[in-house]
């Protein structure tokens, strides 16, 4: 019998969006090109409505014999996510015109990546998450070639693809050992399972195959190039919905499913951390390309939030969900301003296309400060915050290793921070860009705005927060 | 004693007057400015000079005890509180007036001397075209000195020790716009910064001995021998026992302060080791010279140790140094000045000598005769200075004794007024009786002195006896060489202006002076200075020889104090009046050696002109160490200016630049950007190196999970 | 007043200024000419600034001089139990006296000397403006280092943008130097947040510390004090800072900045971690005398006026520590005191190679000499502010080294002996300069033209003036002021 209520209740967003999804399909099929002008809007009504949806179920459910099960914690990164996915889909949209790739297919793509993202996250087995992550990364790798025509964009898509399907091999070899291990894929079976070598290899491949999926040293080798190839728009959904998602994903996965193997992957991801706070802090200091240092800037921002996961659910569980939704809204605003960055006869991504900006655009350069200084994690923005409470999640937790890491790693990064800053500020006027598209600008004043307005009233923010990881205090 | 508002006239006017000729010249024009600042200090002057006698003769002397209650016990007979200064816990200092023997008497030299200059510099300045900055340096100077001796604490004293010491930066500075004068004056400004680290130095430590910086409750402390906590330092102990640990020693308290003080006025006062700006310093305008560098502020050392002459009494070792520095000072600057020939450098180093004279003086005791020579040698060195200036500005701005000769017959006037001077520097006079210069009497009664001490055991006094002896040879030698050089014999014919020792000598001149080179006697504004200078030269020893010496005690009352054991002055007496007297030979034995020096330089430079040059250019090793003072300055510039330059630049470009720099932020800088690359270059795109790296590093985890299971079984 | 935020005003009225050049540029946008719209918005941004002072006076007349402990305090909660919370002492209040006197100075100074983008440096320095304010004002510990690490960034746009040849090189120093020392501030912060339970900076100057972990934290506010104040070996950003930055920057620079690393030792390290503090004594009395002696000899070989007297910062900056650690009432009075002078004379200093700069566009002493006769007025403020700095009495810069250096007297003969050999150095290096540039003869042709100060250099120059005499005849003005919250912060170490 089924709970018609608790399925709504656990995977109403998801089913929003598969039906969503087809209905679009079908669209397609009855419209052709005509559905293309307007499957942007509605793939972001879409995305808005399951961001919806989620809020209705805040307190979410289990369906499908514990198969989903959905808690505040997920719920709150499926708000986000989707509605991080929802801007960028906007965000592209005259981006994808200009270039004449503006396709119905590429809506239905966020759409069902997004479905991804929402069965991922309701996943409380192994093979719901293995579903979802597949579900997410074939249309992430369509995505990426979506540029057909460019080698850039399709080098970009195959790396990913092959890479992803390496990864995607580990998670599914580590499953397979837990589950042989363990005789359960249910994610509570295994938290009560006894932890042999078995067992904690299959856990350690699993964890190999996240980090892949959140691109975290030393899996982060396919960021720079994807980010740098695949179409811009597509980067700014890549780094903000799935990340927010994966990150949260695999926290929930150490949380719930490997609790009793805490000191274990605590191990492991400290390494990752680390390495990725390294990793993301060197590899952007001579980068030109601007989409490749902000891939390089994920990767950091991944060990950051990795230091919130390391922490246990304790302490860590609430600083993650903060710290990741700043980094999304600075994301997005920041991939809105690589979206600005247009000329004649193009695109571009070199940092110094930006120089002077302040005189040409003041407004566009101020916003963009504000973004810089966020992700930063510099006070006066949001992300000093979001940092502060991950250092104090690791403090909690005796990281204090990882946090000497993060306080220089966090130096260093500042160099290249500051490097945008100083291009903006400094230097002689660039020629001055096309005029920006009314959302993609909307959408990094907003961010910038948020990251003042969250920083000013955090208080809000970080009790929502605190609320939603509750769930894990037991 | 004078009315309160007339004290505070005498201080505060000068100060007030240099204000506004400094900072309305302008509107006020040079004229006015003049007559300002002349006006006032001259006014100034007449105050102090009457007070002086009033306390002389007006039968105030020591009886004013009663007078003024309290305060008179502690030698501060009153004091005008002007405004709180610094009020930070037990540091309490106030501006203030502090009006007793001392004070009265540096007033009245300073603004007395002071009043003449401003007057003298009227014809001497003519022709500058920046008259109201230098009437309003000079004015300046004037506030400061008078701040420095009123002063009842020791930041207030410190206030006008560094003012003058500015005002004298200021004035040898005075023609900026040549090298020699800027070096002089950042040379004084900065030795006089040295002895102040130690003057400062001294003054903390007095704070923390005594948990004040004013006179008063020190001086009290001083005398009744109280027991003090000193803060944090040491244990609570009567004073004269107290032990300070400072660096890394352990020192006798009031020695420690004692020596740190007395480094202060030896910068101040020119003294051995730190005289060497004081002959550099002529390059100021001559008027300068007699105010500041002979009559005034470098006899603020001497000053200083008098002042403190309670702690000096319980600080044997720090008195024993202030006589050894005094008496090598006054022997060390007496064998230069035979070999210099510029006149106003003989001037200088014969200044540095007579200050040596007064603090041998007050190192063995006989502060009353130090205070002394300091008001005699006040009139007949600024006399010999503005003497020298009168020659000087007669001559066309020519220093150089070797180019001058016979100028008696062109400058009468000036002529006398030095030999008033010299005779008085040399200290002329009949021994035994009232009949002599004002140097007699305040020269012998020091030699004297220290011969007394001497006998009664004090340290180095006897040395000091015997130094101030040779050194009365020399001073006669040199004075009288120097007026045989200047005023007899040939007229030098002449005008070396390509001589390269001259260089220094003034392109600030007018040209609208001509180059007539005859010398030509002043103007009366710069005579009449002289003349009543000379009145001092000749008449203030003997005036004063009662009151401020022979019934020392009445005069000084508490301003000077004398410990208990501490006979050096009555035992001088003693030694006189005996019968029959062994000591004889003491009281005409600097007559004789006076006589002696006279006679050698009038054989050498009057009956032999040319000797003396000849013995200069033989180039002996005795007189190229005089003629060098002794290779101070270069000395000191291989050690202490270059050894400071190289320091300085070792720590910027390598302290600073390579190491700091180098290994911090450059260095690692550099090797992040190092590392940065390294990271850049294995991202090589290749998608065999990537899934390596994946898979190699999911092994790799596997590796460390089996090691931790493996070691934790 | 009753309970108008008068703090909270006085901190953002400058932002708000910011916010509304930011506006109306952004709606005019570029129909004016830059010119013409950045000096309205200099004016503007001269407005704010004063009324920000004129609200500052408003706050001095609403203190209570005798009165202990903090004042004025504004509190709302911000998230968890960290707080907004504001209030001053004397201490404090004196120093946004100075913020606030400085900050239209420098506008002033700026005014036909900076020439271009004149808009966002106006918002730049207004933005700085408020954060200074705050760093002064905040009384939680996270406000606070939210204030003192902003800061940063106007400050690196100012020298970034408006500075000289080597800017880049000079910003990113002063940058990720000062960062880096305050992030381990930062550590600490959370530390003490989580042990304590509370980032209220009153609450925390009670709660006692275990020694062993006062020592780390104490080292962990001497990273980001010590590189802001600075003191040796972490000073070398200064010079560069210094050289690089526009005449306004330096001033605000040497004026305030700097006085945000005493300030901290003040309010942090002394009540907070009293047992460390008194165990890092000897060090800092080291690192104080090291700061004066090297710093005095490495400003003597200097060929760049700004270099010089940054160097001379550094110097007197350890005066600032060396009486802070002296724990006596003469020693922290002085240390305070010195604060408060060495921002107006160093300030001065600065305006004063500011005024030569604009005139002939180089700093390098050895092409000036002889200004004194075609600049009278300029010389003789310029004496007078050498005098200041060289510490002569009778101006406030000797009232600071005295008491600092008895202070240190009775801590650490030493250290006293050190300071004061640095004041002999002073003298020299002082001296020298002031010789080279303003004394001679005229050397250079293009000096035949130069003039003297203007008026609108006058205008900065004078209120400077005022103050450095004022003070050095009547420092009590403001030793009363600050006598309470010195005598807390020693109570607190001594532990009484």
């Amino acid at each position: 019998m089924l709970d018609f209520e608790a399925i709504i209740a656990a995977v109403g967003p998801e089913l929003l969006l598969a039906v969503a999804g087809l209905v679009g399909v079908l669209l397609g099929a009855i419209m052709r090109d005509q559905f293309n002008a307007i499957s942007f809007k509605f793939g972001a009504v879409a995305l808005a409505a399951a961001a919806a949806v989620v809020l209705l179920n805040w307190s979410g459910g289990e369906a499908f014999n514990g198969l989903v099960s959905t808690s505040p914690f997920v719920n709150f990164a499926k708000v986000v996510s989707f509605g991080a996915g929802a801007l960028t889909l906007l965000m592209g949209e005259n981006f994808l015109k200009r270039h004449e790739t503006m396709r119905y297919e590429y809506s239905l793509l966020v759409i069902f990546a997004s479905m991804g993202i929402g069965v991922i996250l309701s996943a409380s087995n192994l093979m719901t998450l293995y579903m979802g992550i597949e579900t997410l990364s074939l249309s992430s790798y369509v995505l990426a070639s979506f540029h057909r025509d460019s080698m850039r964009s399709a080098e970009a898509g195959l790396k990913y693809f092959v890479l992803g399907s390496l990864a995607s091999g580990l998670l599914l070899y580590g499953i397979s050992l837990v589950y042989g291990f363990t005789g359960s894929t249910a994610y509570a079976d295994i938290a009560s399972a006894e932890p042999g070598i078995g067992y904690l290899f299959g856990m350690v491949l699993m964890i190999s195959g996240m980090a892949f999926k959140v691109s975290a040293a030393p899996m982060h080798v396919w960021t720079p190039d994807v980010y740098e190839g695949a179409p811009s728009p597509v980067v700014a959904f890549f780094a903000t919905a799935p990340k927010m998602a994966s990150m949260v994903v695999f926290a929930n996965l150490m949380f719930t499913a490997f609790p009793g193997a805490f000191e274990d992957w605590q191990l492991i991801i400290a390494i990752i951390a680390v390495a990725s706070m390294v990793i993301g802090a060197f590899g952007a200091l001579i980068q030109n390309n601007l989409k490749r240092l902000l891939g390089y800037s994920s990767i950091a921002n991944m060990g950051y939030a990795l230091i919130a996961v390391a922490a246990g659910a304790e302490y860590g569980a609430a600083a993650l969900l903060v710290f990741m939704t700043s980094y999304v809204i600075a994301s997005i605003g920041l991939f809105g301003g690589v979206l600005a960055m247009r000329r004649e006869g193009g695109m571009v991504e070199n940092i110094d296309e930006l120089s002077g900006l302040v005189r040409r655009r003041t407004g566009l350069a101020i916003a963009l400060t504000i973004l810089v200084i966020s992700i930063a994690g510099f006070p006066l923005a949001v992300g000093f915050l979001g940092k502060l409470v991950v250092f104090e999640a690791g403090w909690n937790a005796g990281l204090l290793p990882l946090l000497i890491v993060l306080v220089l790693s966090s130096v260093i990064a500042f160099g290249y921070y500051l490097r945008i800053i100083l291009v903006m500020w400094v230097r002689e006027p660039a020629e001055r860009f096309q005029p920006v598209d009314t959302v993609v600008s909307a959408a990094i004043y907003l961010a910038a705005i948020a990251c003042i307005l969250l920083f000013v009233f955090i208080g809000p923010f970080t009790d929502w927060a605190t609320s939603a990881a509750s769930g894990f205090y037991r | 004693m004078l009315p309160d508002y007339a004290l505070l006239f005498i201080v505060l006017a000068p100060g007030l007057a240099a204000l506004i000729a400094g900072l309305f010249q302008k509107q006020i024009t040079d004229r006015g400015a003049m007559v300002l600042t002349t006006g006032t200090v001259g006014l100034a002057g007449i105050l102090s000079i009457i007070q002086l006698f009033a306390f002389a003769f007006g039968g105030h002397g020591g009886e004013t005890h009663g007078e003024h209650g309290e305060a008179a016990s502690h030698g501060l007979h009153h004091v005008i509180t002007l405004l709180q200064w610094i009020d930070v816990g037990q540091f309490q200092a106030d501006w203030a007036i502090r009006v007793d023997a001392l004070s009265i008497v540096m007033m009245a030299v300073i603004t007395g001397v002071s009043g003449l200059v401003h007057l003298y510099s009227w014809g001497y300045m003519d022709e500058d075209p920046h008259k109201a900055r230098f009437f309003s340096y000079l004015s300046l100077f004037t506030f400061m000195m008078l701040m420095l001796v009123t002063a009842d604490n020791f930041i207030q004293l410190f206030f006008g020790w560094e003012g003058v010491g500015l005002a004298s930066y200021l004035l040898i500075g005075f023609w900026y716009h040549n090298k020699a004068p800027n070096d002089a004056a950042i040379k004084a400004f900065v030795t006089n910064r040295v002895g102040d680290f130690g003057l400062a130095l001294g003054i903390m430590a007095v704070f923390v001995v005594f948990g004040s910086v004013e006179f008063e409750p020190v001086m009290t402390a001083l005398k009744e021998n109280a027991t003090v906590t000193p803060l944090a330092l040491a244990e609570a102990a009567p004073v004269r026992e107290l032990v300070l640990p400072f660096l890394a020693w352990n020192i006798p308290a009031l020695e420690l302060i004692g020596v740190l003080l007395f480094i202060g006025a030896m910068g101040k006062s020119a003294q051995f080791f730190l005289h060497v700006w004081l002959p550099d310093a002529m390059e100021g305008p001559t008027p300068v010279s007699a105010l500041i560098h002979a009559a005034t502020m470098v006899t603020a050392g001497v000053y200083l140790v008098c002042l403190l002459s309670p702690l000096y009494e319980y600080a044997p070792w720090a008195a024993g140094m202030v006589t050894v520095i005094g008496a090598v000072t006054a022997l060390y600057a007496a064998t230069v000045g035979m070999a210099q020939n510029d006149i106003k450098r003989v001037i200088a180093y014969s200044t540095c000598s007579q200050l040596g004279y007064m603090f041998f003086a007050a190192g063995v005791g006989a502060y009353e005769a130090a205070m002394f020579h300091l008001f005699t040698h006040a009139f007949f060195k600024a006399l010999l200075f503005l003497g020298a200036g009168s020659v000087i500005h007669g001559m066309h701005h020519e220093q150089d004794m070797r180019n001058m000769g016979g100028v008696a017959r062109f400058m009468p006037f000036t002529y006398a007024a030095m030999m008033i001077g010299t005779i008085a520097i040399i200290g002329l006079g009949i021994p035994h009786t009232s009949i002599g210069f004002a140097g007699f009497f305040s020269k012998d009664a020091i030699i004297e002195s220290a011969y007394s001490a001497g006998l009664l055991g004090v340290s180095f006094a006897q040395m000091a006896f015997w130094f101030g002896i040779i050194a009365a040879l020399l001073t006669s030698f040199y004075s009288w060489r120097l007026i045989y050089m200047t005023f007899h014999g040939p007229r030098a014919e002449g005008h070396h202006h390509e001589d390269p020792a001259d260089s220094h000598a003034d392109d600030h001149l007018d040209p609208a002076h001509g180059h007539d080179h005859t010398p030509h006697e002043s103007p009366v504004v710069m005579l009449i200075p002289l003349g009543l200078l000379s009145l001092g030269a000749i008449f203030a020893g003997l005036l004063f020889y009662g009151p401020m010496f022979h019934h020392g005690a009445a005069f000084w009352g508490d301003a000077i104090y004398r410990a208990a054991d501490n006979d050096v002055i009555h035992n001088v007496e003693v030694l006189k009046e005996a019968d029959p007297n062994p000591h004889w030979w003491v009281f005409w034995a600097p007559l004789a050696v006076t006589l002696t020096g006279f006679l050698i330089a009038t054989f050498t430079y009057l009956f032999n002109r040319g000797f003396g040059r000849k013995i200069a250019e033989s180039g002996g090793p005795l007189h190229s160490l005089f003629a060098n003072k002794w290779y101070f300055d270069e000395i000191y510039n291989a050690t202490f200016v270059r050894g400071t330059s190289w320091l300085g630049g070792f720590f910027w470009k390598t302290g600073d630049k390579k190491i700091i720099d180098g290994l911090g932020p450059d260095g690692i800088t550099s090797l992040v950007r190092w590392g940065s690359r390294r990271l850049s270059a294995m991202h090589t795109g290749y998608l065999y190196h990537y899934a390596f790296v994946i898979i190699g590093a999911a092994l790799l985890f596997g590796a460390v999970i089996f090691w931790r299971v493996g070691g934790a079984g | 007043m009753g309970n108008f935020p008068i703090l909270t005003a006085v901190t953002f009225l400058p932002l708000a200024g910011a916010v509304l050049i930011m506006v109306v540029r952004a709606m005019t946008g570029s129909q004016e000419s830059d010119v013409a719209s950045g000096n309205k918005a200099l004016v503007a941004g001269l407005i704010f600034s004063v009324a920000t002072f004129l609200a500052s006076l408003v706050m001095l007349a609403s203190f209570n001089v005798g009165e202990p402990g903090y004042q004025l305090v504004e509190e709302t909660s911000w998230f968890a139990n960290v707080h907004y919370k504001l209030g001053i002492d004397g201490m404090s209040l004196l120093l946004i006296l100075l913020t606030t006197l400085l900050t239209p100075l420098s506008l002033v100074a700026s005014y036909g000397s900076v020439k271009e983008r004149l808009t966002e440096y106006t918002i730049a320095f207004l933005v700085l403006e408020t954060f200074m304010i705050g760093v002064f004002c905040a009384l939680d510990l996270v406000l606070f280092y939210v204030f003192f690490e902003a800061g940063l960034i106007p400050m690196f746009i100012i020298i970034g943008v408006w500075g000289g040849a080597d800017r880049i090189y000079a910003s990113f120093k002063f940058f990720l130097y000062t960062l880096l020392g305050s992030l381990f501030m930062l550590a600490a912060v959370v530390f003490m947040y989580l042990q304590a339970g509370t980032s209220d900076i009153a609450e925390l100057e009670t709660f006692a510390f275990a020694p062993e972990v006062q020592t780390w934290l104490w080292l962990a506010f001497f990273a980001s004090f010590a590189v802001k104040l600075p003191m040796w070996p972490v000073h070398t950003w200064l010079p560069d800072a210094h050289v690089q930055a526009p005449t306004a920057g330096s001033v605000i620079l040497a004026g305030i900045l700097l006085k945000m690393g005493g300030y901290g030792f003040l309010r942090f390290s002394l009540p907070m971690f009293p047992d460390a503090s008194q165990m890092f004594q000897p060090m800092m009395f080291a690192l104080s005398v090291i700061a004066i002696v090297y710093a005095s000899l490495v400003a003597f070989r200097q060929t760049d006026m700004k270099k010089l007297i940054a160097y001379s910062s550094v110097a007197h900056m350890g005066f600032v520590t060396l009486g802070i650690f002296s724990f006596t009432e003469v020693g922290v009075q002085g240390a305070i005191f010195q604060m408060i002078s060495h921002g107006l004379i160093s300030g001065a200093l600065f305006l004063i190679v500011g005024v030569v700069y604009d005139r002939m566009h180089t700093r390098e002493i050895a092409a000036y000499g002889g200004l004194v006769h075609k600049m009278p007025v300029y010389a003789t403020i310029f004496m007078l502010f050498s005098m200041a700095n060289v510490g002569l009495p009778g101006t406030s810069g000797f009232v600071g080294e005295i008491l600092t250096m008895t202070g240190g007297f009775q801590a650490s003969t030493w250290a006293a002996a050190g300071a004061a050999l640095g004041v002999i150095f002073s003298a020299v290096y002082m001296l020298t300069l002031y010789r080279r540039t303003v004394f001679g003869q005229i050397t250079n042709p293009a000096l035949e033209s130069i003039k003297d100060v203007n008026i609108k250099e006058l205008i900065t120059l004078v209120p400077l003036i005022i103050g450095t005499i004022l003070l050095g005849i009547a420092p009590n003005l403001i030793f009363n002021v600050t006598r309470e919250s010195s005598l807390r912060a020693l109570q607190m170490i001594t532990g009484g």
